[in-house]
């Protein structure tokens, strides 16, 4: 089973620290979520962890071998990531860009099977998607480009799923759905989830974990139960929060 | 899978058009049955001298030129990832001119002045990308720009060593200058970069069809971006070099044809990359023709040729990219 240890990781983006000799231990079917203000580095953190940025100082651990020393090929085939933002420089097909999740799984010299296009169409399906396979990408709406670039991290397939954002400028019908479908698989199939978001209820929802990065680079991570409260959330977002309960779940809105 | 094969048919039969359209046009025009006498048959005619001495090697040359030229554009354009990015647009071709146009004032012809060009363009890439880094961010925007800017820098300096240079060396300075085919003796050097080229392409194309995607997902999805930019880098300098070195500033090859393969085929590099050699090799036979004819016997350079097609596609292009994010 896939695990992932932070030891003692120090980010740093020119003179701001993000985090400062930070250690988790993630372990299967824990759903993670990093809450903090704008700015405040959950992209840069959760590159950092994908191995595409330097550490400032400590090491990211992929089953115990440092990932830096890991050809980005057997990383790729355990970590993946969702990218906040796409480069879609020239045309491609909806289909031809969600089977590229495929690359780490591909030997170097044969190109991509009817087995290959097959898990691209069932990650098509999975993000209601099917329709869509000739499309352009650069013709698709903001939330259709981000459910393919969700199709091609299921496509890819990892252990440890590593989204920035996932929910952004989709509907709230597919924040639900996407979000739901992804931890009941990470459950079910022994994966790990570590998401950024904005929306504490949707974090409040679906994480089992959450870890709070702070504008001075402290950060409290436990227990999402333990760490959702008011005062804790008020101090993080820099802005009173309240909660409303309904149904014996809590809900947290901005007081006025 | 069909498509593709399809296609790449298509442009084997274009190359073969191209070359029967080079041998055939000229002063003397000769019906197919001649050039076939010629090409394949022992005895010795005027259609057997003028082809095999006079056109068949500038053919050759054409081919391999507007081969190397849109292989160094695929790889320019990928490395950027920006469809408007080529060896011409780059300053590549400027800074090899401006070494050639020293070496021929200096005195010095022949493989001086292709050693030299070969030197200057690998000068001006290292100057571009270097001025392009800086401390900061690699940013394919800032590369292009810096390339555009150096691009002029060159094009005034080659303005100045023309207009401090005596008569006598200046018509050829100039032919150089405008992409000229027409005195090079074929040599095989160009031919095996091309070869070479292709070769290390085509096993990279599928990390360049992820490359594409942009570096940060390229990385995500298990491709080690340092070396293969780097790599890049070295390769469509070197291409760019040879092409520049075998027939002066050719420019728009490298950047019309990709363009033109992905608008029929898409981006997928395993197609690309031979297509784009096939269609940027025929593309140049033809135009060569084209400029040994057009005002005949007066021969124009072939650079005037590309340039004529190539200005009005490029602004197409970017008016067509521009349409694109308006609508976004």
């Amino acid at each position: 089973m896939t695990k992932l240890q932070i030891k003692n990781l120090t980010v740093q983006i020119g003179n701001k620290k993000i985090c400062e000799a930070l250690n988790l231990n993630l372990q299967p079917t824990e759903i993670w979520g990093v809450l903090g203000r704008n700015g405040s580095g959950k992209t840069t953190l959760l590159h950092t962890i994908a191995g595409l940025r330097a550490a400032t100082g400590g090491q990211i651990l992929l089953d115990d071998t440092d990932i830096t020393q890991l050809p980005r090929k057997s990383v790729a085939q355990k970590l993946g990531l969702l990218m906040q933002h796409t480069e879609d420089a020239f045309p491609s097909s909806v289909l031809e860009t969600v089977v590229s999740g495929r690359h780490p799984h591909i030997e170097n010299w044969r190109w991509e099977n009817a087995n290959d296009y097959e898990k691209a169409r069932q990650a098509l399906q999975q993000v209601s998607m099917q329709s869509f396979e000739q499309r352009q990408i650069n013709e698709l709406s903001g939330g259709e480009r981000q459910r393919v670039s969700i199709a091609t991290l299921l496509t890819q397939d990892p252990t440890i799923f590593l989204l920035d954002e996932p929910n952004s400028h989709l509907d709230l019908h597919y924040q639900i759905n996407i979000l739901e479908d992804l931890c009941e698989y990470a459950r079910a199939q022994q994966r790990i989830v570590f998401m950024s978001l904005h929306d504490i209820n949707l974090a409040a929802r679906f994480c089992t974990h959450l870890l709070f990065l702070f504008d001075d680079a402290t950060i409290h991570s436990g227990r999402a139960e333990e760490l959702l409260t008011t005062e804790k959330l008020s101090q993080l977002f820099q802005h009173p929060i309240c909660a409303i309960e309904n149904n014996a779940k809590f809900f947290y809105t901005p007081a006025q | 899978m069909r498509q593709p094969l399809i296609l790449l048919s298509a442009l084997f039969l274009l190359c073969l058009f191209s070359f029967a359209f080079a041998f055939s046009v000229g002063s003397i025009t000769f019906s197919a049955s001649q050039i076939i006498d010629a090409l394949f048959s022992n005895h010795t005619s005027i259609a057997q001298t003028v082809i095999w001495e006079l056109r068949a090697p500038r053919a050759y040359i054409a081919f391999v030129t507007g081969g190397l030229l849109s292989l160094a554009g695929v790889l320019m354009q990928i490395l950027l990832r920006n469809p408007l990015a080529d060896p011409y647009i780059l300053g590549v071709s400027g800074g090899a001119s401006v070494a050639a146009l020293l070496a021929m004032s200096a005195g010095l012809a022949g493989g001086w002045v292709s050693g030299s060009a070969f030197i200057g363009a690998l000068l001006s890439i290292l100057l571009v990308f270097g001025l392009a880094h800086g401390k900061g961010h690699w940013s394919p925007t800032r590369l292009l720009l810096t390339g555009v800017v150096i691009a002029a820098g060159w094009g005034a300096a080659i303005n100045f060593i023309l207009s401090i240079s005596p008569d006598a060396p200046l018509r050829g300075m100039l032919f150089w200058l405008m992409g000229d085919i027409s005195n090079i003796a074929p040599n095989i050097n160009g031919l095996l970069a091309l070869l070479l080229g292709l070769l290390i392409s085509f096993a990279l194309a599928r990390k360049l069809n992820i490359l594409s995607r942009g570096e940060l997902q390229a990385g995500a999805l298990g491709v080690s971006i340092k070396p293969l930019r780097i790599g890049l880098f070295l390769l469509a300098s070197a291409l760019t070099a040879f092409a520049v070195t075998q027939a002066g500033s050719v420019g728009f090859v490298g950047l019309i044809v990709p363009h033109m393969i992905r608008l029929i085929i898409g981006s997928d590099h395993r197609i690309l990359i031979p297509a784009s050699v096939l269609l940027g090799g025929s593309l140049l036979v033809i135009s060569d023709t084209l400029a040994r004819v057009i005002i005949a016997p007066q021969q124009l350079p072939v650079g005037v040729i590309t340039a004529f097609i190539g200005v009005p596609f490029f602004l197409f292009l970017l008016n067509r990219s521009m349409a694109g994010k308006q609508n976004d």
